[in-house]
């Protein structure tokens, strides 16, 4: 064992947090923890793995932050992998994180983590709330009666965690003496848990980590996962036994009681809750309508509910794009004075090049754009941990049915305009795996902030008095594609109704400081992550592209010689100095596209060029398109390499009208449908596969790519008949 | 309750079980409605209102 400093034996433990999303549990997590975190996914899938580490007098706590829910059922995601921690890892102290405001539907989640008999302490947080609606509260009893200590804390004002850690030390030196509870079922059901439990012992080898009578509730209450795990597990014979005698139980159940064996389980699960409560807790006489219903009387009323939610939208919107140019504005200008700097400092030569143009012009460019991605992850955090996305979704709810998709569909699609990849990453909340895919698939046509970029600058060469409007009407493009595709998609790959909506509507909150700040942060830095891993590789391997192979003097004409001729002829005084600048401009200019059109990254361009062609696109729109694999916010920059804007120069104006030289409006238009339609970028495919598998991603791409060539196709070639 | 086993325990986990008390807060004509179980505010889409059978009391 270890010995700390003072020669004192040091104790090492894992306690895992358990409860319901709401019930507070990642406060106290963070409480715990501080911010000694880590943040990162359960194997296989994209549930996040949050653990900490606390030094706590002779102890050290790991400290699991297992994923909120409410049951553990095999219905999400989330509930398999709690669930399966809980089983395999077993942590030396379960630590279940009860919502005091509402006691008799968190217990359900006790009642069940009872049953894997793993030690465990019971914490009624928000205890604040109970003293608003309890007269008399026994502790000692209702530990009593669920055979684990029952601590309060407060988790929003810290309160209460120190209690909780000597609880957890406490069961962990078997100090606390507290007998185990079993929820007994009545006979008729207990007598087919003996019975499954009997023929399970055979295979107690392999089952060792279970708890058999957990198993055989759960085969009881059909769970499927169980059911295929000792598939899995065990012979033909083996199987087919457990099989007949699992059916003739649920025959007998149903018979007998009249009812289903799983009704009858959460029956009785309730019963013994409120048993328990009404043993332990005497409740005040409360018939006022909470502060939460007279709020929603407004916020969910049948007519003001709707134009609530769209006035609430458009404030997120205009606050994010809005007041978020400011910071993105002063970002961009530190970025090209750092550029300026350096490009002091740093001799001329590839290095230079390498650093300004490759580097800071990829992955500064799209850093540049996180204060835009904060703001909107700000806003969503307070809606989500305020209790409105609760409602939002309610509202969205008809009009998502409508088009084929979930009420809750509505929160990944909003995320989905910030950036794609924490939006398919919160596809997640949504259970029913054909509502999840279809609205990873349509994410796709949120338009991303990367792709703003792009926006700006073609309405703003092309469309100078209305580039607002046009933009607005790019997103809304993006929309009603999203509407289309998602009918379609019902109708074809992922037929069957949506799942029935059904979702809870936790009391309202007044989100905390801390809460909201971790929240963002956590998809922020995802966002972060994207820039400094897959795009400054991407913008790496961009730069290789443009810049080699090198010209050399393989020009197609001496401009050298050129140069110095002029030279001449100004020292001599035979030009002006304004005629002397313009022709060295030009012959600079001439200089830089064929240093381009030579490397490798020009000889792509017109290799796929013909692809394009019949979207109006030449070769550097295809170039840029390619490079926008990388992420979107690549494709600005790439069209300004390509006509060779050096980053050192400020010449956006220049750049500007050159592109309004090479193209027309219906060409630019052109190219910001085409830049919305196809899949954002390679790192939300990667986050795509993850989530989805990899023939779903194989089909985003497919799907997004074809639909993007084929809509810009129709667009330009139809447009063109007007021009 | 009649639906899918997955749905039934989605409800059961809610506290939908037979014989449980339940009060409609809000009906949108014929959309979706709210309703307290268990101390609870659930929203029902009016798929999943249909799969469950009330009796009113006052």
């Amino acid at each position: 064992m270890p010995i700390d400093n003072k020669n004192n034996i040091i104790k090492e433990f894992t306690i895992a947090l358990a409860g319901s999303p709401n019930s507070g549990k990642t406060t106290i997590f963070n409480n715990i923890t501080g911010s000694r975190q880590h943040v990162g996914n359960y194997p296989g899938v994209t549930v996040e793995h949050k653990t900490g580490r606390r030094k706590y007098k002779d102890y050290v706590i790991n400290i699991v932050d297992l994923p909120g829910t409410y049951t553990l059922t095999a219905y999400s995601m989330e509930e398999l992998v709690a669930r399966d921690y809980i089983i395999n890892k077993k942590p030396e102290v379960l630590v279940n994180i009860v919502d005091s405001s509402n006691l008799a539907r968190n217990l359900y989640l006790t009642t069940q983590l009872i049953e894997l008999s793993v030690p465990m302490v019971i914490v009624f947080n928000m205890a604040d709330m109970l003293k608003k609606n309890v007269d008399n509260i026994n502790l000692e009893l209702l530990s009593h009666l669920f055979g684990a200590p029952v601590v309060l804390t407060v988790g929003n004002k810290n309160e209460g965690m120190d209690k909780l850690l000597d609880m957890a030390i406490k069961v962990y030196d078997r100090k606390y003496t507290e007998k185990k509870v079993l929820i007994k079922y009545g006979d008729e059901i207990e007598n087919e848990i003996t019975k499954l439990e009997n023929l399970l012992q055979q295979k107690s080898d392999a089952l060792k980590q279970f708890n058999f009578r957990w198993l055989s509730i759960k085969l009881l209450e059909q769970d499927k996962e169980v059911l295929k795990y000792l598939k899995n597990i065990s012979d033909e014979n083996f199987y087919n036994n457990l099989q007949k005698l699992l059916n003739n139980s649920l025959n007998h159940i149903k018979n007998v009681m009249r009812d289903l064996p799983e009704v009858l389980i959460a029956e009785a699960r309730y019963g013994f809750i409120n048993g328990a409560l009404k043993e332990a807790i005497i409740e005040k006489k409360n018939n006022e309508i909470s502060i939460s219903d007279r709020i929603d009387q407004i916020l969910i009323n049948k007519v003001l509910g709707l134009p609530i939610f769209i006035f609430i939208m458009w404030v997120m919107f205009q606050v994010v794009f809005k007041l978020g140019d400011y910071p993105v504005n002063w970002l961009g200008l530190g970025l090209n004075k750092f550029a300026d700097l350096l490009s002091k400092v740093i001799p001329e030569g590839l290095l230079k090049s390498l650093l300004i143009d490759g580097i800071i012009g990829g992955v500064g460019g799209i850093l540049i754009f996180t204060p835009k991605i904060m703001l909107l992850f700000i806003f969503i955090a307070v809606l989500e941990d305020s209790g409105y996305m609760a409602r939002a979704a309610f509202i969205m709810d008809r009009i998502m049915h409508k088009i084929g998709l979930h009420g809750k569909s509505f929160i990944p699609l909003l995320i989905g305009f910030g950036c794609t990849i924490p939006a398919y990453m919160s596809g997640r909340i949504l259970e029913n795996k054909s509502d999840r895919l279809i609205t990873m698939h349509i994410n796709t046509f949120m338009s991303c902030g990367g792709r703003l970029p792009i926006y700006i600058l073609f309405a703003a060469v092309f469309f100078p008095k209305n580039s607002g409007n046009v933009i607005f009407s790019i997103y809304l493009i993006g929309i009603i594609m999203a509407i289309a595709m998602a009918k379609m998609l019902r109708a074809t790959r992922f037929k069957g109704e949506a799942e029935p909506f059904v979702m809870e509507l936790p009391p309202y909150r007044v989100p905390t400081i801390k809460g909201v700040l971790i929240h963002m942060w956590e998809r922020t830095w995802l966002y972060i992550k994207k820039a400094g891993t897959v795009i400054l590789a991407l913008s790496i391997l961009m730069w290789v592209v443009f810049t080699f192979p090198m010209i050399g003097n393989h020009y197609s004409e001496d401009y050298n010689l050129q140069l110095k001729n002029l030279n001449n002829s100004y020292l001599s005084a035979k030009i002006s100095k304004d005629f002397y600048d313009s022709e060295v401009l030009k012959i600079q200019k001439k200089m830089a596209v064929e240093k381009i059109e030579y490397s490798a990254a020009g000889k792509i361009g017109h290799f796929i060029e013909p692809i394009f062609k019949p979207l109006g696109f030449d070769w550097r729109l295809s170039l840029s398109s390619l490079a926008g694999f990388a992420g979107k916010e690549v494709v600005v920059s790439t069209l300004g390499t390509l006509f060779s804007i050096t980053k050192s120069e400020n010449n956006s104006v220049d750049f500007k009208n050159s592109i309004a030289k090479e193209y027309n409006p219906l060409i630019g238009y052109n190219f910001m449908l085409f830049s919305l339609l196809y899949f954002p970028c390679i790192a939300s495919l990667a986050v795509f596969k993850r989530e989805a598998g990899t023939k779903e991603m194989i089909f985003q791409i497919v799907f997004t790519l074809s639909l993007a060539w084929v809509v810009s196709l129709i667009v330009y070639q139809i447009g063109r008949l007007f021009i | 309750m009649t639906g899918g086993s997955f749905f039934n325990m989605r409800l059961l986990s809610l506290g939908f079980i037979p014989g449980e008390y339940i009060k409609v807060i809000n009906q949108y004509g014929r959309g979706p409605i709210t309703v307290y179980v268990k101390g609870n505010k659930v929203a029902l889409g009016r798929g999943a209102a249909a799969k469950i059978f009330i009796s009113e009391v006052k």
